[in-house]
């Protein structure tokens, strides 16, 4: 068996590294500093009648509004929308009612020409609990209610009124734009209206995040957790031998590395944010408790997180092993960027299909320089 | 050897990480910004404040954003000018319109800034009017990103067709070429 060469491993290694920053394949909705506590946010609901039957069958605005306040419920636990139907409370900011109307302004400052609708949020600073929110929709526009693709009519565009509110209503619970907080996944929630007219995993893992009542049973399988320590005795044999590795201090043993990344990945997998998973997995170590994941992993080849989050995870639980478990200091062939990087890649390549024996031999290819492996479906 | 590629890895997936926040917007073209904006400026900012106003539907939190004049490419401002946005935080109360940009002292942003006399934001798109300057710590380049911080290469990319951000330009634009670029939309749109 021949050593790899350097540069062979460093291409290999980009190439990676800029298939996986390159993929549609990261989870991360973005939250807001400011949710709800707790119980029920009563909205307001004051569009109004349709002039005729909208295309999705609504026969008003409000009802349009009311399915898409449904919507989030469906997937909330710990705070619920509920809905005041033609409601005549006054417009006003400020005043501790939820509005959701059709205007040509904002509470007095005109819309400019490019905004469908705002939505506003008033809450306390210390806390972040938020007291009110408000969303207006601008009525110069053309509105209707419809799935599929956005339409037109000749050559203006007929905005979908349930897309939009989904949107707002995400922004009034606290979700933020994943597109433009360095995300790229597929979201309701990013910034520009799409021909995405439902929520996907990821915007629902981002409500869920915040209002979810202690999470959800993971529908991924994974290897049974003498396998996965089998590989990375593999993997310690390999950078000893192959690669000539040196010692690294380390104060998480062998077993404990590939316990909680696997626990890592599983929540991520699950999607969860990276701190969320992290927070998890430490409260699993420190028998607080074990949660379920965040929400149902979508059907087709299985994400994994970025990298450097999964880095940080392994130094916290260095740290956590060293300072609070007072685990003394060992040491091992393998640093913490190798174990990551190698673990994540073997589960990936399990969790795609493959089953122990492929799976490691597609690591080790990767490690000898022969590029990223296709996954086993 | 992970460790020194972990700066590639960061720079591609940071590389779009931004502050602003939004509601729906239909991202206006490069065009549309420069042909909608009365002045277009590049400004630091000074003072950011926050205040109470009344208006017919009640009072609202309004944050006057005070900018010190680098340079202006369109229309006239003073070397010292004033923007207020909707949205702020007083005391412990916090008035948040999603989308608006939010702005810290010693910010450096080209403003392309709205003709008419008052809006919920005083840029064009909301918060689309707002590119974010920042200098090449090594070369002493002034380079231009969008309001959330995305790279982008050319004017071309600005709008609704940018580009995701895995896809989006890493090396963002000299200031000057977004300078020329303006100048030059302005002429054209002059001329027609």
């Amino acid at each position: 068996m021949t050593r790899p060469r350097r540069g062979t491993l460093w291409g290999a290694l980009v190439v990676l590294l800029l298939g996986v920053t390159a993929a549609d394949t990261s989870l991360g909705f973005s939250l807001l500093a400011n949710k709800w506590p707790n119980g029920t946010v009563t909205m307001q609901l004051q569009l109004g009648s349709a002039s005729s039957t909208l295309v999705d069958g609504s026969t008003s605005w409000n009802q349009v509004a009311t399915n898409a306040l449904a919507t989030w419920n469906t997937h909330v636990d710990l705070v619920k929308f509920s809905a005041v139907q033609n409601s005549t409370a006054r417009r006003a900011e400020n005043d501790g009612l939820n509005s959701v109307f059709f205007a040509s302004d904002v509470f007095g400052e005109p819309f400019d020409r490019d905004t469908l609708a705002i939505a506003t949020s008033w809450y306390r600073v210390s806390t972040g609990a938020k007291i009110e929110g408000d969303v207006v929709f601008n009525n110069a526009k053309s509105w209707n209610s419809y799935r599929g693709n956005l339409r037109t009519s000749g050559t203006t565009p007929v905005n979908d009124l349930m897309r939009v509110a989904l949107h707002e209503f995400g922004h009034i619970l606290g979700l933020d734009h994943p597109d433009e907080n360095g995300q790229n996944v597929r979201a309701m929630m990013n910034s520009e209206i799409s021909n995405l007219d439902a929520l996907t995993a990821d915007d629902i893992a981002g409500g869920r995040s915040l209002y979810g009542g202690g999470g959800v049973t993971s529908n991924v399988s994974f290897p049974p957790r003498n396998e996965p320590n089998d590989f990375f005795n593999q993997l310690i044999g390999v950078y000893r031998n192959e690669l000539r590795a040196g010692q690294v201090t380390t104060y998480v043993d062998p077993e404990g590395i590939v316990v909680w990344l696997i626990e890592y990945a599983r929540y991520r997998v699950g999607l969860c944010d990276h701190s969320t998973a992290q927070t998890r997995v430490f409260a699993a170590i420190d028998n607080t408790g074990v949660s379920g994941v965040c929400a149902l992993t979508p059907a087709g080849t299985i994400p994994f997180p970025p990298r450097n989050e999964g880095l940080d995870f392994m130094t916290a639980l260095q740290v956590k092993y060293r300072d609070e478990l007072r685990r003394g200091a060992g040491s091992s062939f393998v640093n913490n960027e190798g174990a990551v990087v190698w673990v994540l890649e073997y589960l990936r390549y399990r969790l795609n299909g493959c089953n122990h024996g492929d799976a490691t031999s597609k690591v080790f290819a990767q490690i000898r320089g022969q590029g990223v492996q296709p996954v086993c479906r | 050897m992970f460790r020194r590629l972990l700066p590639l890895t960061l720079l591609c997936t940071l590389v779009a990480t931004g502050v602003a926040r939004s509601t729906t917007v239909i991202p206006p073209s490069f065009g549309a910004l420069v042909s909608g904006a009365s002045t277009i400026f590049v400004g630091e900012v000074m003072n950011v404040r926050a205040a109470w106003e009344s208006t017919p539907a009640g009072r609202v939190i309004v944050t006057s954003v005070t900018f010190r004049v680098e340079a202006v490419w369109k229309g006239n401002v003073g070397a010292v000018t004033q923007l207020a946005f909707m949205g702020g935080e007083i005391g412990d109360l916090g008035m948040m319109v999603h989308g608006m940009p939010t702005f810290r002292m010693g910010q450096r942003d080209v403003l392309f800034v709205g003709g008419e006399a008052r809006r919920i934001s005083p840029l064009v798109g909301l918060m689309h009017g707002r590119m974010r300057v920042e200098r090449d710590l090594v070369s002493g380049v002034d380079r231009v990103r969008t309001h959330d911080g995305q790279a982008v290469g050319s004017v071309t990319q600005i709008g609704p067709q940018r580009a995701p951000a895995s896809l989006a330009s890493i090396t963002p634009m000299r200031l000057s070429d977004l300078e020329g670029a303006v100048r030059a939309q302005a002429t054209a749109a002059r001329r027609r």
